[in-house]
């Protein structure tokens, strides 16, 4: 039943069929080894392979590893950008670099970071300091990159204009919280219970309101979402949710990220790579061609035979379920939750990381994050003076988001990926564009 | 007979489809001339492109002289070109009265030419407060016409005004044309042959979007042949 | 049916829909009746048509700016706070001889004529380039709503300002069924009510009114009847702002300005509009009173018995949701939005 839609986002797969496997192998070979080496450098004395590599990885600075780890790196990029000059498209290597080879560098970047950090500022990975600090830092990049990602993958690829994606994360960070608070439930069901929740939520949302039109669709899910957020701050059920100051819950100590950060990171790492694989699956798979049709022109789609609904509910689900993850995560991280995760800001900042990104592109929404987190990281102690009028960056961040919200959607609407995307195509044929410009109405 | 508007080589894309690959066509003063095609062949691309609603990309049209070109629609729509579209585009929500207000450019249009307009479409008259979705298809393609001679228009494009209507309706608008050629200069789209050919003095034949055959409708009337092979059955 | 000019065509539909408002109001008023004794009943009416007006406020300029020009202006509550600002701002600024009822006026003016100068400003330059992306569009009126709202809290913070002192004539409480209720609010209602009748008469009566309400049904046949409707595009926004604007300060003295003044309003006004049917103006009207008498009543109810007015805020949601799935067009739009 596949139907001949172009793709134009996906990379068309020449050769054998990429091997994920591969990669996952790949980059296991290049964790594992910094590893081991570090285990065997360690001088504990404590028996067992774990207590080698954790006091290994905490030994101050851990340069060695953090070198070996850049040494890989750079390994692994001279390894791809080869990839694409060997011309054979039969060698499965080749291929999958070209495929994989710039992500898993990426990924191998992120893992080595927290050691790069630390060799860098000669503090260690594990106690407070410098390197510790950043780690934080990432973690909360790595959050709202998930939830970025999920909600691209609602907006950007399914095409649903959705206001009330804060709902799903505050929701997987109120379930979560208030279980292991309340009923006192272990980690491991508490969570799954959240994602659970959000997916019955989803579902529910998708069945009752997605046959109406999208504007009233979108008005919808900004009500729903206003919903939530009321029942939270209320009164009434203070007891239970703690209202405007929300609530706090202990944590299991190999989770705390007070103390175990650098378990968090991965964690958090980890969850944001399933995340962007998943999607990135999907949306290469015949699914993922039907969903780009119907953003594209969902009557045509339908006209094709394809169930618009059901394809529609199972990006709305699928969003759901990972921004409740990424809320999970972040009631974990800050071990508490309060109606703020509810609120219009769990919204926006995601809907702006993907339109940065770009929208529509598998990295767009992983490099808006990380550019707006890191970007207000770095500024929040500068100030801008216009004459004698001063403006602490930090304290009006809010400003500078909403004025980058216009001039994003007034100038750079394909956002960072997609402009240079355009440029790059534009670079290569020259001839198609001028073309296509004639051909061009007023 | 001095041409009051006359497209040359005319080219218009819709998206990156090219409709119009080179349309030219001359109407005369005071004469009613009828544009004949196929489906698809671009007749409705042709006025539409005439009033700026989708901007040619090569050709010019000239309007009394004037360049088109490039002018927005409602300015267009200024110089005295009416429009009556295909879908009779009347304002359901709105009176007859209310409709034909609408279209003045001075106060005083309407007034001057009611007695006109009331003539020529007495029904109008009846119906005069009531609102265009309660008239009927017939009613309101009067309304759509006289609509268009609210404002000095001189030049009149009417887009298959017979279109779902009974026979018996399409006689009255018939005449209601032919009455217009006192008063101004219509052209015509029409796919009705049986209708176009009474109708016109004029025609243009258009394929694919280029101009294929022009000349006296009579002419063509006598045609057989012609007409068979770029009409199909009449 | 035959009508005179100018009077609204009742179509079946309109009938019914009309026939369902004015049973709601009746549910509503017979649950005053029975919850509340006079006193509350009078004081809960009124502020709901209080209410109900402010609303009407920021919501007429919502309803007609998404008839006519499809834009979902998000930043509309935005225009309301900047309105109270703007006249807080002219207020202070007069000669400090002025009389009060002098600074008053002249602040009302100052905010209905910036809102509108700053709508005619936020339409050329930012939504006119968007008019072929409508979802952007819609971004582009969140972020500016946003932007906004930090600007006045940068400059103002965010504590808000002190209402200012409205004319001593209108300073006073009078009294309603052995309760009280203040003279201002009463204003606002009134006013609310004039410029309800206002806007009415300008889309009854007047060429400007017959060219919007076709130019909702079929913008381009406006446009080849020779109107250029993209000055009328920016002149309805504009005015849309404007109306917004001075409701804001016309709540003033009552509500004071703070900076999320804005974004409170948003919600209830897309509530309203939803209600009353998208470009529908009657209805924005007509649902603009129901939300607010119903969020009076609920709020009575909540207090009376949770001591709290949470599900004041809850039942219009509900009742949003419920629309929305109902009959999204709302009770007066067109069946396909």
């Amino acid at each position: 039943m596949t139907a001949t839609i172009t793709h134009p986002g996906a990379r068309s797969t020449t050769g054998p069929a990429a091997r994920p496997l591969t990669l996952a192998g790949l980059l296991a070979v290049l964790v594992l080894i910094p590893l081991l080496l570090a285990a065997l450098s360690a001088e504990s004395e404590s028996a067992g392979l774990a207590a080698a590599v954790q006091a290994g990885v905490c030994a101050r600075g851990a340069g060695p590893l953090a070198a070996l780890f850049a040494a890989e790196a750079v390994l692994l990029a001279g390894a791809t950008a080869a990839a694409y000059f060997l011309g054979s498209r039969r060698h499965w290597a080749a291929v999958t670099l070209r495929q994989y080879g710039w992500l898993a560098l990426s990924l191998l970047a992120l893992i080595a970071a927290p050691f790069l950090i630390a060799w860098q500022t000669d503090s260690s990975v594990c106690v407070r300091g410098q390197a510790f600090f950043w780690q934080s830092i990432f973690i909360e990049a790595f959050i709202l990159a998930s939830l970025a990602i999920s909600y691209n993958l609602v907006f950007g690829f399914a095409g649903v204009l959705s206001f009330g994606h804060a709902a799903f994360f505050g929701l997987g960070a109120y379930t979560v919280g208030l279980l292991m608070l309340h009923l006192e439930w272990p980690l491991l069901p508490a969570v799954i219970a959240a994602l659970l929740i959000s997916l019955l939520t989803g579902l529910l949302v998708s069945v009752v309101a997605l046959r109406i039109h999208g504007l009233y669709f979108a008005i919808f899910t900004l009500t729903f979402a206003e919903i939530f957020y009321v029942l939270a701050q209320n009164r009434i059920m203070a007891d239970i949710t703690g209202a405007e100051d929300g609530f706090t819950f202990a944590v299991p100590d190999w989770i705390n990220a007070t103390q175990n950060r650098l378990t968090f990171y991965y964690l958090a790492l980890l969850f944001l790579v399933i995340c962007y694989l998943l999607v990135r699956q999907l949306m290469n798979s015949p699914a993922g061609r039907v969903l780009h049709a119907i953003r594209d022109n969902e009557n045509r789609a339908l006209s094709l035979g394809f169930n618009t609904f059901a394809y529609k509910t199972m990006a709305i689900v699928l969003g759901g379920v990972l921004a409740s993850g990424a809320g999970v995560l972040r009631a974990l991280l800050n071990k508490g939750a309060s109606p703020n995760v509810l609120s219009s800001t769990f919204t926006i900042d995601p809907l702006l990381m993907t339109l940065i990104g770009g929208v529509g592109t598998f990295n767009g929404p992983v490099i808006g994050a990380f550019l707006l987190r890191m970007v207000e990281y770095a500024l929040r102690d500068s100030v801008i003076t216009l004459g004698s009028f001063e403006l602490n960056i930090g304290e009006h961040w809010f400003l500078i988001l909403g004025t980058l919200f216009i001039l994003i959607v007034i100038a750079f609407p394909s956002g960072i990926t997609g402009t240079l995307r355009d440029w790059w195509r534009s670079r290569r044929q020259p001839l198609q564009k001028r073309a296509a410009a004639a051909g061009r109405d007023h | 007979m001095s041409t009051i508007l006359e497209l040359q080589d005319l080219h218009t894309f819709i998206g990156q489809y090219h409709i119009l690959q080179g349309v030219d066509l001359a109407v005369g003063e005071g004469s009613v001339m009828v544009l004949l095609g196929r489906n698809g062949a671009g007749k409705t691309t042709t006025l539409r492109s005439i009033l700026g609603l989708w901007q040619p990309a090569r050709g010019r049209v000239v309007f009394r002289g004037q360049v088109l070109n490039g002018c927005p629609p409602h300015e267009i729509a200024r110089r005295g070109i009416g429009y009556v579209p295909e879908y009779r585009a009347i304002f359901r929500q709105l009176t007859v009265e209310e409709n034909l207000k609408i279209a003045e450019w001075r106060k005083g249009q309407l007034a001057a030419r009611k007695k006109m307009i009331f003539e020529l479409f007495p029904d109008l008259e009846k119906l005069y407060y009531w609102p265009g979705g309660q008239l009927s298809g017939g009613q309101q393609q009067m309304l759509a016409i006289a609509r268009a001679l609210v404002a000095e228009n001189s030049l009149l494009l009417i887009d298959e005004p017979s279109e779902g209507l009974a026979p018996v309706l399409i006689e009255q608008v018939m005449e209601a044309i032919r009455q217009l050629r006192g008063h101004t200069t219509v052209l015509l789209v029409e796919q009705n042959f049986r209708v176009a050919s009474r109708l016109g003095d004029f025609y243009t034949l258009i394929e694919d979007g280029r101009t294929v055959h022009s000349g006296r409708m009579a002419d063509l009337a006598a045609d057989q042949a012609l007409v068979q092979r770029y009409l199909g059955a009449a | 049916m035959t009508t005179t000019t100018g009077t609204i065509y009742r179509s079946s539909a309109t009938r019914r829909s009309l026939l369902i408002s004015a049973a709601f109001i009746a549910a509503l008023l017979l649950a005053n009746l029975l919850l509340f004794n006079p006193g509350q009943m009078g004081v809960v009416l009124l502020s709901g048509l209080y209410q109900g007006m402010l609303f009407f406020l920021v919501a007429a300029g919502f309803s007609i700016v998404f008839g006519l020009l499809d834009v979902l202006n998000l930043a509309q509550g935005s225009f309301f706070m900047l309105g109270a600002y703007m006249g807080f701002f002219v207020y202070g600024a007069l000669p400090p001889g002025t009389p009060i009822p002098v600074r008053f006026v002249c602040a009302l003016i100052a905010a209905a004529a910036g809102g509108g100068l700053l709508g005619a400003l936020v339409e050329r330059a930012l939504i006119r380039p968007l008019y072929a992306r409508p979802v952007f569009q819609i971004v582009l009126t969140f972020g500016l709503a946003i932007v906004f709202t930090e600007i006045i809290r940068t400059i103002y913070g965010p504590a808000g300002l002190i209402p200012v002192q409205p004319p001593a004539v209108l300073d006073t409480t009078f009294p309603v069924f052995g309760a009280r209720f203040e003279t201002y609010r009463l204003f606002i209602i009134i006013t609310g009510a004039v410029l309800m009748a206002g806007v009415l008469f300008l889309l009854r009566r007047t060429r400007l009114g017959i060219i919007i309400r076709a130019g909702v049904q079929d913008r381009e046949m406006v446009q080849t009847l020779g109107i250029p409707i993209g000055r009328i595009f920016t002149l309805v926004f504009a005015l849309g702002c404007a109306v917004a604007a001075f409701g804001g300060m016309v709540a003033a003295p009552y509500l004071g300005a703070y900076p999320s003044m804005g974004d409170q309003f948003l919600i209830n006004t897309v509530i309203v509009v939803v209600l009353g049917g998208m470009s529908s103006f009657e209805g924005t009207a007509i649902a603009s009173i129901l939300v607010g008498l119903t969020r009076a009543t609920v709020e009575q109810i909540s207090l009376q018995y949770l001591q709290t007015p949470v599900l004041a805020s809850l039942s219009i949601l509900l009742l949003m949701i419920v629309v929305l799935l109902v009959r999204p067009s709302g009770l007066f739009g067109r069946e396909n939005g």
